[in-house]
Order: C-alpha cells, then structure tokens, then sequence
C-alpha cells in the first residue's frame, strides 16, 4: 500500500479529506516529537523553564487530538469510507489517542524537573534511576521517530525494530524501579523524590508503550490485521513475514 | 454478580464462514452468453441457506444477468445460451425434467420498480397462491396476512386490503410485491435493485425487512448501492465484466478486501 492511493478516488472531497487526516497526524506527530525533545532537554539540565513550556504546549496536542477526531467524525458519517479507508480513519483515531497520552505522560516528566528543582536544584540528577529515566525517554523518542516514519510512509516494514525496541526498555525500566526500591530502605529520608522517580520512570516507560501501540495501529492500516493480544511466537513470525512481503 | 472472565459482547470477529453454512444454491463454472458475446465468465459459487448474499459491481458486470439464471428468467430471452452446473438444494435446475414454474415457484424474484398488478392489495397478494389453485377462502386470508405481516405491511393496509394496489406510495408497493413473493413461500427470494426507485425512509423499511425475512428465506439482493451492500447482506460477490472477482463476508470484504480490483471498486478509486 502506498500513501498516493489515499489520493486515487473519485471524490476529490475525499482524497482531500484523507490527505489533511494523513498530514494532522504526522503534524500531531511532530508536536509530540518537540515536546519530547523539549522534556528530554529539561531533564537533563534540570531546566524548570523548558519544563513548563513543555505542560504548557500540551493543551495544543490536546486539541490537536479533538481536530484528528471531528475530522474522522465528518469523513465517517459523509463519505462513508470503506476497505483501507477507513482503516485510515480507525488508525488514525488510535494514533492520536496514543499520541495525545505519550504528551500526558511527557508532562509528567516535566512535573518531576520542576518537584526536583523547587526542592534542590543539584541533588536530582544523583538520584537511582534518573540515568535510566534519561536513557528510557531517548529510547521512547527513537521509538516514537520510526512509527511516524512508518506512517509516513504507509509500511510496517520497521515493525520488528519497535518490537525489539520496546522490550529493551522494558529491561532498563526493571532494573530501574529495583534501583530505586533498593533506595527505599537504604535512603528513607529521600523516599518522596525515589517516589517521584519512580512515577516518572513509569511515564517513561509508557511512552514507549504508545509508541507500540501506534505501530500496531500501523499495521492494522498496511495489513488490515490486528495484532493485539497475539502471543508472541505468532507475533514475531507475522513481523518476519510482513517485513519479508514489503 | 458477573464473573471478571464472562464476555458478553456479540463477538465482532467470529467471522461468517461459507464451510459453516447450510448451501442453498451452488453453482458450478457457469457461464452465459447473449449470442457469441459471453456475459459470464466460469463462476463458481456457494450460496448459503437463511443468509443474504448481496451482488455488487459496475454496470454490465454482470451481477443482475447471474440473478435472472437463479430462476430462469434467462430462458425468456433467446439468444442466451448456458453451460455450467447451478443446483437449488442439490437439485439441477437446469435439467429437463425440471418444471420451470415449479422452479419459479421455489425461487421467487422482486424488481428494481414496483409492479404490483391493477388489482385490490388482497388479489395482488393471493395472485401466486389463485394461479396454484389454491380456493379455501380461510387459507387465502390467513396467507395474506402472514405475507403483509411479513413485508411489514400489514398494519398499514389491514383496513384497506380491497383499495387499489396502485392507490399505495412507491415504498409500500415494493413491500408489497415482497408480500407478493413471499406468499407462496418460496425457498429463496431475488432481489434486483429492489429499493433503487425508493426514497430513504422507504428505503430503510425494506432492508429492515430483508434483515427479518432471511429467517425464513435465502435472500439473493443485487444492488448499485455499496452502503445497502454492506448493510443488509452476510456476504457479498463484487463481479467484474463477467468474472466473480471476489466473494466473501460481507465484514471481510468492506473492511478488507484480499484484492485491489475489489478495493479500488468499493472505495470509488480510479482502479
């Protein structure tokens, strides 16, 4: 499937409508690429001022997600669409469902710049699993930068590196929250910042869950085929096929 | 209290499957040509009992000359000429010994306009029933009620049935040439075009009525409009000058067609 054959129909209404469904998306997708960097940049300099920007610019992608959603709204209930159509439009409601959540999630990583930095601005960064929550959010970004590509270019090509990707971080978040428990017992005077890591680590983490989730939603566009839920021996073997077929 | 691992939902994805199905008509390499020019290429097809099975495609595609074979209306025309193999329940309907009225009896057939004849709504729906024979004054009106109940009519002519069919609104005289049809209770029910002369309302009675009659009937519907395709039928052939291209669950086929003439055709690309 190309992203041209959303332009081949009849009704240019359509193809028009398609086409701005298809641009809001890599927009939106873009706005929480910026935000991302934007977080990333705050956590690592500890940088409160980013970090509002970055709550701040959240009501944008919000509404961002309620346009994506009128527009599929008006495409549904006008055009009918049918076949890959309109698992463009259930794609993109999904996406920017998940795109919208992955901003939340970023916004609670600017909460943890700003808590730290109200109570010491040099203390934070030494805390256990801030390296890993550093490292957990540039992998999500990667992640979150090859399903846009994905969808920009209408394949499910990469979708064995998102896969792979995800259980990465999977693995540091682990080892991460044992870090930070370890600290409870060790460290209880410094128990609220652990816990404030450990809520932003879990955020972090979730962002490449949406990242995930934005792939399937992909996949569910190229192949028409829902992979949630599906174990993952058939999983991988489904990924191997597709990426082999593309 | 509901257990945490009970599902109630209709399950969306158990699929319709032909394997599953009962088969009502089941037609074999079937082919048709007007003179030398062959408007039906080799289809082959399982039509299954109790379901709607609708046919879609451009115009020439053949999709309402197949729906004409399934009663022989074909034979009216004479420079058609068949092969192939087409069996109602197992039967041939083809062979010699078949009694084409018999045939058109079990098969019954509804047009793209109403017709009802210039009669009372009464005559209009016994008509089947007179020309079988059929006298018993109490089973003629315990048949028309059955029929106009059936095509959802019966409360709205209950009080008239003497009146003039033709005195009926376009939507009401379709259903009532359903009532028609039904009323010798065939075995399957053509339906060509059948609400492409009714407006929206009208329109939307029909399909409701297709949706209650397939308990009783096999339901074969050819229509222009994909919308009432993917509404009313279980499964749907998408025909192409002559070839049955793709025939699958109605589900699989608006959502995700295995080839691109079918998706091109369903989503009005240039193909």
């Amino acid at each position: 499937m190309q992203k041209k054959e959303f332009s081949s129909h009849i009704s240019n209404q359509l193809n028009r409508n398609l086409e701005e469904l298809f641009n809001h998306i890599l927009e939106m997708g873009g706005m929480v690429e910026n935000q991302l960097d934007m977080a990333l940049s705050a956590l690592s300099n500890s940088d409160i001022k980013v970090a509002k920007e970055v709550i701040r610019f959240d009501k944008t992608i919000n509404q961002a997600e309620m346009e994506i959603d009128r527009l599929c709204i008006r495409v549904l209930a006008r055009q009918q669409p049918t076949a890959s159509d309109l698992r463009l439009i259930l794609s993109t409601i999904r996406i920017a469902i998940d795109l919208e959540r992955m901003g939340d999630e970023i916004c609670k990583l600017a909460k943890l710049v700003i808590k730290f930095q109200k109570s010491d601005p040099n203390v934070c960064s030494d805390f256990a699993g801030y390296s890993e929550l550093v490292d957990i959010t540039t992998r999500s970004r990667e992640m979150l930068k090859v399903t846009l590509n994905a969808f920009a270019r209408v394949s499910a090509e990469d979708a064995m590196s998102i896969l792979d990707q995800e259980e990465v971080v999977d693995q540091v978040y682990a080892k991460a929250c044992a870090d930070v428990t370890s600290q409870f017992k060790k460290n209880p005077e410094n128990v609220e910042c652990l816990l404030e890591v450990m809520t932003a680590l879990r955020a972090s983490e979730r962002l490449s869950d949406h990242a995930l989730n934005i792939m399937e939603s992909i996949i569910y566009l190229v192949q028409g085929k829902d992979i949630r839920n599906m174990d993952q021996g058939r999983l991988t073997e489904f990924l191997e096929k597709i990426s082999g077929d593309e | 209290m509901a257990e945490l691992t009970s599902f109630s939902m209709n399950r969306a994805s158990d699929k319709l499957s032909l394997d599953k199905e009962k088969i009502a008509i089941e037609v074999k390499d079937w082919n048709l040509y007007y003179g030398s020019k062959r408007a039906l290429h080799g289809v082959t097809m399982k039509l299954p009992e109790n379901r709607v099975t609708a046919f879609i495609g451009p115009s020439g595609c053949g999709k309402s000359t197949l729906l004409r074979c399934f009663n022989r209306m074909n034979d009216l025309i004479d420079t058609v000429s068949i092969d192939g193999q087409m069996l109602l329940h197992g039967e041939d309907m083809y062979s010699k010994a078949m009694n084409v009225s018999a045939l058109r009896r079990r098969v019954g057939m509804v047009f793209q306009k109403p017709n009802p004849f210039p009669k009372s709504i009464f005559e209009n729906v016994c008509y089947g029933l007179r020309l079988q024979g059929v006298k018993d004054k109490q089973v003629l009106d315990e048949t028309v009620e059955w029929a106009l109940r059936g095509a959802n009519l019966w409360g709205e002519v209950k009080d008239r049935l003497d009146d003039n069919a033709l005195s009926l609104s376009g939507g009401q005289q379709q259903r009532l040439c359903i009532a028609r049809a039904i009323a010798i209770k065939p075995e399957v029910l053509l339906l060509d075009e059948p609400t492409s002369a009714l407006d929206p309302i009208s329109t939307l009675a029909v399909e409701e009525l297709i949706f209650e009659l397939k308990k009783d009937f096999t339901i074969l519907i050819v229509t222009h409009n994909m919308q009432q395709a993917a509404r009313v039928s279980d499964y749907t052939a998408f025909m192409y000058m002559g070839d049955l291209v793709e025939y699958t669950d109605t589900d699989s086929l608006f959502t995700n067609p295995k080839l691109k003439q079918t998706e091109d055709y369903i989503s009005g690309r240039y193909g």
